[in-house]
């Protein structure tokens, strides 16, 4: 019996002991991983994010949702890589350079990698040429940028100008997030996108990538 | 009106009625200037202060320019402890009194907490663990002579500046770190609950050493607990009542027992769903009233919660006083004065600190249009 109802509301819970029995179950039952991932783990994110994104539930609710997405995730790799799997596309996230903070860098990585992302997540304080550097060793074609203060959007800047000169431009999609940004400021700097919450970053990925929630 | 004295117009304010004008605060640890903006401001007005910093970069006014911008609050506050001393290590970081790591990266003018002592800790883990010594003598060390020195030589309003910080917010921001912590409040609340009783025990023998010191001298003491985002609450209004308020309320109720002061309470963010409980707790005046986020319309505030909260702050510090030029900095003040200031209740200054990158013509403007449109009766 599949109970995509209870891995939903486990993943919803952070019921990380429930998630992982649950897609160990369903694995068992030889039902395909890519399903356990779009019935169940992508469906759960869209409920919290869109919760998250209205104000009807907060970081520690998205943030345990996210966590347990992960722990569902594990438990499907080795299978994945058994099928014709492909990760959406890949995204190199990263705090930009003189800043330090990452909590909601995190969440939006966790839940780009739970939505079917390859994320690989350069952490915070990151110079523009690394992210470049990265950029195109992991043939990436999202590039999610975060900052807190204000004083950094200006190395926010920097980057997008840094992948814009290296030729990406064109072959990188650029979102930004943060609470200093703001849309104006992505068009001004040249990204593509600015993201209000892991929510919205997800869903725009999926529009990039040419996938449907 | 007769002018007040910088005193008498604060307490007026303070019991909602209204003074001979606004009165204008600036310098406590949520509403000074930054030690970069500052050098700005000195090179703008042409002066060779000393710039004297606390906690971190947060800059002592000098005297001389808290006089000529009729600044009507002056600050006492806890020193560091004796048994802690600041070290800068080589890259450029420090580990507080409570043993966080804290690090300036090259090209940002901020410290940020980066080395989480408690971020995998275990309940048990929390008994072994190094606190501060709540009974240093140092934190203490000449305070109530300052106090009494303010209070007998002059007659500026006294507050005493906030002396740690929030319960929540020490946990999330530098005990944990936010991952660790914001997952414990859902999955490991009796975590949560040990270490606040922890902090909160250490906080409150802090705070009666304090209050034994100055608090008969003080006429505002200072707290502070973040609750809010941009967007909206950090946690939910339920998750705050039952995890976080009842120790908000056991430091809160001890200051009111032994000090007649007004709280202040500095919580940033759109935190609006909390304010019915903030005033249950016996908050008497909120700040910073950060305008530019998710419902904080300031008219909004004042008509609901006005006749029982003083507000200080409103001056936007995240779009105009950085980005505006001096003539939307008056307009700013002129909208925040008339949405706040009638009936008394206000305390203007900017939200929160003075940042880097405010420009120092913004800076003066701003007190210069608090003394022209702040006169009472307010004409707007």
């Amino acid at each position: 019996m599949t109970r995509w109802d209870d891995l939903v509301q486990a993943i919803q819970e952070g019921d990380f002991q429930g998630t992982e029995t649950l897609v160990s179950a369903m694995l068992k039952e030889g039902i395909a991983p890519e399903a356990i991932i779009q019935e169940g783990i992508v469906k759960a994110l869209n409920i919290v994010g869109k919760k998250f994104s209205e104000g009807e539930c907060f970081i520690p609710e998205m943030l345990i949702a996210a966590k347990a997405s992960q722990k569902g995730l594990e438990m499907l790799k080795p299978a994945l890589k058994k099928t014709s799997y492909k990760e959406r596309a890949s995204v190199v996230i990263a705090t930009v350079q003189g800043d330090l903070h990452d909590i909601g860098k995190n969440i939006v990585a966790m839940t780009l990698e739970a939505g079917g992302y390859r994320v690989v997540d350069l952490g915070v304080d990151v110079p523009p040429d690394k992210v470049v550097d990265t950029l195109q060793t992991e043939k990436a074609s999202i590039l999610a940028l975060s900052c807190l203060i204000t004083t950094t959007m200006e190395a926010m800047a920097s980057t997008v100008k840094a992948v814009s000169r290296s030729g990406l431009q064109g072959k990188t999609k650029i979102m930004i997030g943060g609470p200093p940004t703001t849309e104006e400021f992505a068009r001004k700097i040249g990204a593509d996108f600015r993201g209000k919450d892991a929510y919205e970053a997800l869903l725009q990925a999926n529009r990039w990538s040419g996938a449907g929630l | 009106m007769a002018p007040l004295t910088p005193r008498e117009r604060l307490l007026t304010a303070l019991r909602h009625q209204e003074p001979d004008r606004i009165p204008l605060d600036l310098g406590s640890f949520v509403s000074t200037i930054e030690a970069i903006p500052f050098e700005d401001l000195k090179r703008y007005l042409g002066k060779k202060w000393k710039t004297q910093c606390f906690l971190r970069d947060h800059v002592e006014v000098p005297e001389e320019l808290l006089i000529q911008w009729g600044i009507d609050t002056r600050y006492v506050r806890l020193k560091p402890p004796k048994k802690w001393k600041k070290v800068i290590e080589p890259d450029n970081s420090f580990v507080d009194e409570w043993g966080t790591r804290w690090k300036k990266p090259p090209g940002s003018p901020y410290w940020d907490p980066v080395g989480h002592p408690l971020k995998r800790a275990t309940i048990e883990d929390l008994e072994k663990y190094p606190w501060p010594d709540p009974d240093d003598p140092g934190r203490t060390e000449g305070l109530r002579e300052e106090a009494k020195r303010l209070r007998e030589s002059t007659n500026y309003a006294i507050v005493a500046d906030g002396p740690f910080l929030g319960i929540f917010e020490a946990s999330w921001v530098c005990l944990c770190g936010p991952e660790k912590f914001f997952t414990d409040l859902v999955l490991d609340k009796p975590f949560v609950r040990a270490l606040f009783d922890k902090i909160i025990d250490i906080q409150i023998r802090i705070m009666k050493h304090y209050l034994e010191a100055v608090g008969d001298l003080i006429d505002v003491i200072i707290v502070g607990d973040d609750l809010g985002g941009e967007n909206g609450p950090l946690i939910s209004p339920a998750m705050y009542r039952e995890l976080v308020k009842p120790y908000h309320q056991r430091l809160w109720s001890f200051i009111k027992k032994n000090t007649p002061a007004d709280l202040f309470l500095h919580c940033c963010g759109s935190i609006t769903p909390f304010i019915p409980d903030l005033i249950e707790l016996g908050v008497d005046i909120i700040n910073p009233v950060q305008v530019a986020a998710k419902d904080m319309d300031p008219k909004m505030l004042k008509a609901k919660f006005g006749d029982r909260l003083t507000f200080w702050g409103g001056i936007d510090t995240q779009r105009v006083m950085p980005y505006g030029t001096p003539d939307e900095v008056e307009e700013e003040v002129k909208r925040r004065i008339a949405d706040l200031a009638p009936g008394g209740g206000f305390v203007l200054t900017s939200v929160h600190n003075i940042q880097p990158g405010v420009p120092p013509q913004n800076i003066v403007r701003m007190y210069e249009a608090a003394l022209k449109y702040g006169r009472y009766p307010i004409r707007i």
